[in-house]
């Protein structure tokens, strides 16, 4: 098994991240050319996959509840069945084929993680709203939303075994480390971001590319003059029946980090589905 | 010997208690009438409590009072007619077709069928018009501003940047009876509309 991606969800009260998922996988199939279209989704209890109809878009299924959503992903270099994966959130779309961007990665890297997003609009995002303490704790750039790595990779071991030594021991790391801003919780992007640093591995793991390219819709970070609260107040989500996506009338050829999980719903499944039975 | 208390400490340590507020309404038509503290309408008999946040919005006139009504059915004030949209989906609310939508119950709603291209659409019959619902809610004695005009743009499947046809519709178009646009004839399309009333839906046949 060479390369696939990589989703990793649990339960949650009020989010069905299964559904997430499931629209994802969709996309992928729907844009990546064989050999770049596996999906192995992880997830901590099966019997939730009952309700979707195509769930051969996962192609393997592995159940798992030793953490929870966010700490589970820093697991996700022993829960791969894949010899090279890329991870990513389940609030993510695929919109054209980015086979290429795997091709890259699988020749040149044992572990890249991306350091820039972009705006709906395609800006570099720049504004650090969301990211007071990697800039207070001069920490590298990173978003976990997009991680490759190689199953055999010593480096990439070392990086995963310190992530999630620091995601169990987040005040601990913080204390340490993160002193001139602690964040309120310590995700799986600053966990990344600090073991790189301490690793001193910035450079060999997310040095400076074009792409993956990943519009990253948290809505403070879109370049607008004005507070907000949830982007989709201010620009619609237009998926069509072809799987093309407009936010407002801009076109998304990048990956689109949707963020609000209710824009992945009942009709977007429908369309997403439809373009996979015709495929 | 009774002891007087000390003033100044008692203002310092007096809290106001938190304040309810109330809409007073008209029980035949569900017009919001007044809004205040509960303890200034102690006589009134038609009044719900509502938050603070809304009340606050009436009193300071950013939302018009004349603009709100009560559900008779939910016993919740709502705002009838919004004058001042902010939100995208205000402004260009798609309508959800019905096989989508979680909702049973709509306020407006569209039916296309494909073997004639007519587009038919309907009030509810809670607002005077003629779409029945199955639950038999109270009809409501609401007096429309009849020239309120309902815009409905018929645009590429969710994409409201190719617009394809303009309707317009006034509300006394609807009161009572159903209107029907012909020659709506396109394979596959969706419908966005300035948000007036609070749920909308089409029937795609």
């Amino acid at each position: 098994m060479k390369f696939g991606y990589l989703i990793i969800v649990a339960e949650h009260d009020t989010i069905d991240y299964v559904q997430l998922a499931y629209g994802l996988a969709l996309s992928i199939k729907n844009t990546q050319r064989p050999g770049f279209d596996q999906v192995a989704l992880v997830i901590d209890n099966k019997q939730k996959l009952q309700n979707i109809k195509s769930d051969w878009v996962f192609d393997h299924v592995i159940e798992w509840d030793q953490e929870t959503f966010w700490d589970g992903r820093s697991w996700m270099d022993q829960l791969s069945p894949f010899d090279n994966t890329v991870c990513l959130d389940a609030d993510m779309l695929f919109l054209r084929d980015y086979s290429h961007w795997a091709e890259y990665f699988i020749e040149n890297s044992e572990l890249y993680i991306a350091n820039k997003s972009f705006t709906y609009r395609g800006e570099t995002v720049t504004d650090q709203y969301y990211r007071k303490a990697f800039v207070k704790n001069q920490l590298p750039n990173l978003y976990s939303f997009y991680t490759f790595f190689k199953k055999d990779s010593e480096l990439a071991k070392e990086f995963f075994n310190l992530g999630r030594d620091i995601i169990k021991n987040p005040v601990e790391f913080a204390n340490m480390f993160l002193s001139e801003h602690k964040p309120k919780i310590l995700g799986t992007d600053e966990a990344f971001a600090l073991a790189a640093k301490i690793l001193d591995i910035t450079d060999v793991i997310s040095y400076d590319l074009d792409f993956p390219r990943v519009v990253h819709m948290k809505p403070m970070i879109q370049n607008w003059p004005w507070p907000a609260d949830a982007w989709s107040d201010h620009v619609g989500f237009y998926l069509n029946n072809k799987g093309h996506l407009k936010i407002g009338n801009y076109q998304q050829q990048d990956i689109v980090h949707y963020v609000e999980k209710d824009k992945m719903n009942r009709e977007m499944i429908s369309i997403l589905e439809e373009i996979a039975w015709k495929n | 010997m009774e002891k007087l208390i000390d003033f100044d400490q008692w203002y310092l340590n007096y809290k106001l208690p938190p304040v309810q507020f109330v809409a007073v309404f008209d029980p035949n038509t569900g017009l919001v009438l007044s809004v205040g503290p509960n303890h200034a309408f102690v006589n009134e008999k038609n009044k719900i409590p509502i938050d603070s946040e809304l009340a606050l919005s009436i009193i300071n006139a950013e939302v018009k009072i004349s603009n709100c009504v009560v559900d008779i059915n939910s016993n919740t004030v709502e705002i009838a007619e919004i004058k001042s949209v902010f939100k995208i989906d205000d402004v260009l609310h798609r309508i959800i077709s019905k096989q989508d939508s979680e909702l049973k119950l709509h306020d407006v709603y569209l039916k296309h069928d494909s073997k004639t291209n007519c587009l038919k659409i309907e009030l509810s019959v809670e607002y005077g018009g003629t779409k029945k619902s199955r639950a038999g809610l109270k009809k409501r004695n609401i007096v429309w501003d009849g020239d309120t005009e309902m815009l409905f743009f018929i645009t590429d499947y969710n994409d409201p940047n190719v617009l394809l046809e303009t309707v317009s519709v006034k509300i006394n178009e609807l009161l009572g009876t159903a209107k029907i646009i012909p020659n709506i004839n396109f394979t596959k399309f969706s419908v966005y509309t300035r948000r007036i009333f609070k749920k909308y839906v089409i029937e795609y046949k």
